[in-house]
């Protein structure tokens, strides 16, 4: 091997791992600055939801003394049809509940309908939906539902007015002897008052122990893509025999009513844990002693499919976002009438631009 | 703050630069001997790719280095090393939500990742063990430092570093093809220590996302010790033997 040869093969081999220094030299030599503006994914359009309320189940009850008879009429509307065997069991009590009977009376359920008169103007009116019948329980429910119980001497056995407190409770079966944790509605009264509104919650004979629903809230519901996120805040607890559920009404471009969609129970921010049992316990730390101070619901397109619209767009046609006080004896395929929260879903969730 | 970081840079080159021309200088008064003997010195500039633990958060960024070397034994050598790389942070790592418009009548938020480009420095003196005359030599070699991290101090608001010890482990290959020049290829395992990735967080902790958390990447937990691994190829020179000394001992 002569010198010239090792010289030359030396000074290539140099050549060759200077430029390669040269180049990684340059590469190293980046001079990019902080980005803080570069989307990740598709962004997210939100709106708010709140209080609605309008119907809970409420009524009133109306004293009616005269000479040759005594009633108490019960009026109760915006509540839930009970499933299976389940029933709305009117009590009468005395004003400190003692003395319970069941409040046997004329039972009738009308429908809440909008009728013309012969001038053409528009009158609400009740329909009658069957025959009267004489009872003290009744499962009808719905949200034009208006549920109409008379109870009079001859139907009660005595007097009503000797009583002092209309209560209204849920139970598994007509054939409750006591009442049951549920107690939603109650009014005391006196034969020189009336009407008087029921008020909705839990009964209890310690006044002090009773709990009368607020329905309030607010909440914000995301939707990035296939994911639907909501966040509420601030929500009453339900009254015992209640809970939280959402639902999503589907509506076409005519705003005719498609689809009630049913998102879920209301969940613990955790996304793991339902608040169904939060009326009678603190099923999660967010349940206080009245109200719930978050809830979160999730829907993933991509895993739930039920309900949703089929392809990229699968909230597609969501108009009305609904947070409802629902019975835990109701038909869970249908929303119940109690409209806690509600919100408006704006057109790039419903109408976007991708089909 | 960029002429700060460059003052500091050009310092910590020229601390490698001293101490390797002192390193070197020995070398070159003994006597002309054989490459690896005792008293001979070397410099390699190096250049390869960092590919930085995950928990750094920084991404696979090409790097410079140097370092100097003076053989203790013809086995055993001893320098200076300076490394330097500037690479780019993950943005998904660092995400932000930013939201337009009237909460009360529906808006929008956009998800934003968030990248800034950090400097990194890692000065540190290092021990090479390594199998003397033959053409092809592999090594071991570990070392301790420090290394700093300078974040982009326009997005910081700060000449904002951080500075922690580091250590080394590695090992390679030297290739002699004279007994001046060779060229070096190194592994090495670049070992932090004290390190916190959210320290490189360029958000305001008002803007942080906490929305759709569950449909983003999860950034990696975050750790104190990383392992960073790099690969570099580089060249060595020793100036200490006169040209033609000793030529073709290796071939």
């Amino acid at each position: 091997m002569t010198f010239s040869r090792i010289t030359r093969r030396s000074a290539s081999r140099a050549g060759a791992a200077l430029g390669l220094l040269a180049a990684a030299g340059a590469a190293a030599c980046d001079d990019g600055r902080t980005v803080v503006t570069q989307p990740f994914g598709p962004y997210s359009f939100n709106f708010r939801v709140v209080p609605d309320g309008r119907t809970i189940p409420k009524g009133t009850v109306t004293i009616a003394h005269t000479a040759t008879d005594s009633s108490v009429t019960l009026l109760v509307q915006g509540i839930e049809r009970l499933a299976g065997t389940a029933v709305y069991q009117v009590w009468l009590a005395n004003a400190d509940g003692t003395g319970l009977v069941k409040a046997q009376g004329t039972l009738q359920e009308f429908r809440v309908d909008t009728v013309f008169t012969s001038l053409g103007d528009l009158k609400p009116d009740t329909v009658p939906v069957g025959a009267a019948a004489t009872a003290s329980s009744f499962s009808a429910g719905g949200s034009s539902t208006l549920v109409v119980l008379r109870v009079d001497r001859a139907s009660l056995g005595s007097n009503p007015l000797d009583k002092g407190l209309v209560l209204v409770t849920v139970e598994e079966s007509a054939a409750a002897a006591q009442p049951g944790d549920s107690r939603p509605l109650w009014a005391t009264y006196t034969p020189t008052i009336e009407p008087k509104a029921l008020t909705f919650g839990r009964w209890d004979s310690n006044p002090a122990n009773q709990y009368i629903f607020v329905p309030i809230g607010r909440g914000q519901i995301s939707v990035r893509g296939d994911v639907l996120l909501a966040y509420d805040s601030s929500l009453s607890r339900p009254p015992v025999g209640y809970y939280y559920a959402t639902y999503v009404i589907r509506r076409n471009k005519d705003e005719a009513v498609i689809d009630t969609v049913r998102i879920g129970e209301l969940q613990a921010p955790d996304g793991t844990t339902s608040l169904r049992s939060a009326d009678s316990s603190s099923v999660h730390p967010v349940v206080q002693a009245k109200s719930i101070v978050a809830g979160f619901n999730r829907v993933d397109a991509r895993t739930a499919t039920s309900g949703l619209n089929a392809g990229p767009t699968p909230y597609k046609d969501f108009a009305d976002y609904l947070i409802t006080l629902e019975n835990k004896h109701g038909d869970e395929q249908k929303a119940s009438p109690s409209v806690i929260l509600r919100g408006v879903v704006p057109a790039p969730i419903r109408s976007p631009a991708t089909e | 703050m960029r002429s700060s970081l460059a003052r500091r840079l050009m310092a910590a080159a020229a601390s490698v630069a001293v101490v390797g021309g002192i390193a070197v200088g020995a070398g070159a008064q003994e006597s002309p001997t054989p490459a690896g003997a005792r008293g001979n010195g070397s410099v390699t500039p190096r250049a390869g790719y960092a590919r930085f633990d995950r928990a750094s958060s920084i991404k696979p960024a090409p790097f410079l280095a140097v370092e100097a070397a003076y053989q203790l034994t013809p086995n055993i050598s001893f320098g200076p090393a300076l490394t330097v790389s500037r690479g780019q942070t993950y943005g998904e790592d660092y995400l932000t939500a930013l939201t337009f418009g009237d909460p009360s009548k529906g808006d929008t938020t956009f998800i934003l990742a968030n990248q800034q480009p950090v400097t990194l420095v890692d000065v540190g003196a290092i021990v090479t063990a390594r199998m003397p005359g033959t053409r092809y030599s592999p090594f071991v070699t570990g070392g301790v430092g420090a290394y700093s991290l300078y974040l982009d101090p326009q997005q910081s608001n700060d000449s904002r570093r951080y500075t922690h010890l580091s250590t080394m482990v590695g090992g390679g290959l030297d290739l002699q093809f004279s007994r001046q020049a060779g060229i070096r290829l190194d592994v090495r395992d670049q070992i932090f220590s004290g390190y916190d990735r959210r320290r490189l967080n360029p958000a305001d902790i008002r803007f942080q996302n906490t929305r759709f958390v569950q449909d983003l990447p999860a950034p990696p937990e975050n750790k104190s010790v990383l392992h960073n691994f790099l690969l570099s190829v580089g060249f060595t020179f020793r100036p200490s033997l006169p040209t033609g000394e000793g030529e073709g001992g290796s071939d």
